[in-house]
């Protein structure tokens, strides 16, 4: 199995491209556009292509047609979701709209000292930071060094007046200093859960039958700061509509024992994998990972 | 401020704090893998540095202590400056 390597496809020309499309001929146009890039992602680009129609043959256990037909959504939907997600951040809200499952146990969380929100590559996560904007309370997108990079220009000017920020991973560890500060400072930190890099802490564990590796860092930040955890992601139901859920924040003290903290984040990480499998029996084409994810690969 | 007191005051925040026994911390003990401490435990120990010793300890500074002698001889060196 190979872990993420860090580099996240597209970039900042990608984003512009789709604003433009976005401006003129609008965003069913964009969409349009993206059956030329799905065929094109599914015939030519078969470092995409495989760990995802294996995942539909190996994991959802499709046929194989329907994991190539399933392979041609993902790209299809994945498309969207970068559209839907630049079309947010660039003012076009009104296109769309959301339903929430647990908006109120966020703002629970917000009013009652902070906390942590986790979710994945699934779906559309960043989505779900126009909901965090209604949230009384400042919020810490935690990303990863290259993710950011990426981005930065853009985000930088769609949140500078928002209540949000954005703390990048480094390897000096400096963003940890930031997530300390930020939760006491009782506001919220949100990260995602499935991804890591090679040298970081991870367990492997039950995914749909199969052995995954996932980071233990964020559920260990948790039981350390003794927050309340929810796992959160929003999920594409039609090309205008969105549902985002939420789950109750999870509190799980821990004797200060290093050992005993790892048992108690290794509880609650099993409690996230078990949520994202659900979450992907019923969204199964909206799975972003593009690298094997699995062991014995 | 001599060795013996910046390593009784270290070793005795690690038993408080970790729950480690007196015998894993020896000066050789590398801090990640014999003694499991996180990454993010290396910023409880920059603040207890900061609040016994008066030190401001950056991040980057942080990220080369590999063992405990590390560690010790860190404080002892920044104290000095």
């Amino acid at each position: 199995m190979s872990s993420w390597q860090g580099k996240t496809r597209g970039g900042q020309f990608g984003y512009w491209f789709f604003i433009q499309i976005l401006k003129f001929p609008g965003i069913k146009f964009a969409y349009f556009f993206l059956y030329f890039v799905s065929t094109y992602y599914v015939l030519f680009v078969p470092k995409a292509r495989k760990p995802i129609f294996w995942y539909f043959r190996n994991i959802q256990k499709f046929s194989f047609i329907k994991s190539l037909v399933f392979t041609f959504r993902n790209f299809y939907v994945f498309g969207q979701v970068i559209i839907d997600k630049v079309a947010l951040m660039a003012g076009f809200a009104k296109n769309f709209t959301f339903n929430f499952d647990g908006e109120d146990l966020i703002q629970q969380m917000a009013d009652g000292g902070g906390g942590l929100l986790v979710g994945a590559h699934v779906g559309n996560w960043e989505i779900a930071g126009h909901l965090l904007e209604r949230i009384n309370t400042k919020v810490h997108i935690v990303m990863l060094e290259a993710e950011h990079e990426k981005i930065k220009s853009m985000l930088d000017s769609v949140m500078t007046e928002k209540k949000m920020s954005i703390i990048a991973i480094k390897d000096d560890f400096s963003h940890l200093f930031k997530i300390k500060k930020a939760f006491e400072n009782n506001e919220i930190v949100a990260m995602h859960g499935d991804r890591f890099l090679a040298g970081t802490n991870t367990i492997k564990l039950d995914f749909f039958g199969k052995k995954a590796e996932f980071p233990l860092g964020p559920f260990l930040l948790a039981v350390k700061y003794k927050k309340p955890i929810s796992f959160v992601n929003a999920f594409k139901e039609s090309s205008t509509h969105y549902h985002f859920f939420a789950t109750k924040g999870l509190v799980k003290s821990s004797k200060s024992s290093i050992k005993e903290r790892h048992k108690t984040a290794e509880n609650i990480l099993k409690e996230y994998v078990s949520t994202l499998e659900n979450s992907l029996k019923k969204y199964p084409e909206q799975w972003f990972n593009y690298y094997y994810f699995w062991d014995n690969i | 401020m001599g060795r013996e007191h910046v390593v009784e005051t270290v070793n005795n925040f690690l038993i408080d704090e970790f729950e480690l026994e007196v015998e894993q911390l020896t000066p050789e003990a590398i801090m990640k893998d014999d003694l499991d401490i996180e990454s993010l435990d290396f910023v409880d120990i920059a603040v207890i540095i900061e609040k016994e010793f008066g030190l401001k300890v950056t991040s980057e500074q942080m990220v080369k202590i590999k063992t405990l002698d590390d560690l010790y001889t860190f404080i002892l060196e920044e104290q000095k400056n």
